[in-house]
């Protein structure tokens, strides 16, 4: 599991340009949204679009996304549920 | 019509991987500085916390810059300062990338943070955010730097909206080049808002 955390941390600073952060920098509890990293909407689809790419899951409730996307560690317990 | 009633309180130049402030060197770096690591040095040397730069096309990045500085010179700016830029390929770099993932035959793939900024007018719109703005925008097309538009164009519409200042001017961009010019104008100044001075203004960034 920690491998993919660490993983996903790498994807989703690449992907959505947090050019201010290294993978060490995001803890797996940090909130993505709101007080925590500062993600937005535009953030929240891409990372919808990178679990479809690189997992192969897609998120059809957007009320789901609320809780995978909370923080690291809940998009990674999600990915491991449900990967393909 | 190139009788001031306004004036250039300040402006900004980009070009060959240079920065000027009213002139004076901001930023210079080797011509064969990728011109995304050229804006992020900029962004450096501001020397300020907004991460949502990063996630900027070079259009925005570009214009965030020069209005950044800017706003150091005669800012801050009053909230119904009115926006009129133009450039040549409106925001082509971005619609351009948009295409080349939604037709990939291999992976096809619409990225959001791409979408978002396939319209010129989002630099209007970062702009607008960065500082507060709650005002007039608009973003001309034109096969070249227009002042001769431009300034009849800002003093009508600044007369005809009871407003006193505007930021205006041409920001092009291309894979590997930014052609910019921008201008923070208002009633005082020393510098009259002219089609000359703008030509002048223009052609002094080599």
């Amino acid at each position: 599991m920690s491998e993919l955390t660490q993983e996903l941390k790498a994807k989703i600073i690449t992907q959505l340009n947090l050019e201010d952060l290294t993978v060490d920098d995001l803890d797996d509890h940090t909130p993505l949204f709101g007080d925590g990293l500062g993600l937005d909407s535009i953030d929240a689809l891409e990372l919808i679009v990178m679990l479809d790419k690189s997992y192969g899951i897609k998120l059809s409730d957007p009320k789901e996304g609320r809780k995978v996307f909370e923080t690291v560690q809940t998009m990674a317990d999600f990915i491991e549920a449900n990967r393909k | 019509m190139d009788t001031p009633s306004y004036y250039i309180q300040s402006y900004c130049t980009i070009r060959n991987r240079s920065i000027a402030l009213n002139g004076t060197a901001f930023l210079k770096m080797d011509a064969d500085t990728p011109l995304a690591d050229f804006l992020k040095s900029a962004y450096r040397q501001l020397n300020i916390d907004y991460p949502k730069f990063h996630k900027m096309d070079s259009l925005c990045k570009a214009t965030f810059i020069a209005t950044e500085l800017m706003a150091r010179h005669s800012g801050p700016y009053t909230s119904d300062t009115a926006l009129i830029f133009s450039n040549r390929s409106s925001s082509y770099l971005s619609d351009n990338k948009h295409a080349e993932g939604i037709f990939d035959p291999e992976n096809r793939t619409a990225s959001p943070a791409t979408f978002v900024y396939t319209l010129p007018n989002i630099a209007l719109g970062e702009i607008s955010i960065r500082h507060q703005l709650h005002s007039e925008n608009v973003f001309f097309i034109f096969d070249h730097y227009l002042p001769e538009f431009l300034v009849p164009y800002t003093q009508v519409a600044l007369d005809d909206k009871q407003i006193e200042h505007a930021i205006g001017g041409w920001a092009e961009i291309g894979e590997h080049t930014c052609d910019l010019l921008l201008y923070h104008i208002g009633k005082s100044g020393n510098i009259p808002h002219t089609v000359a001075k703008l030509k002048r203004i223009y052609n002094e960034h080599e």
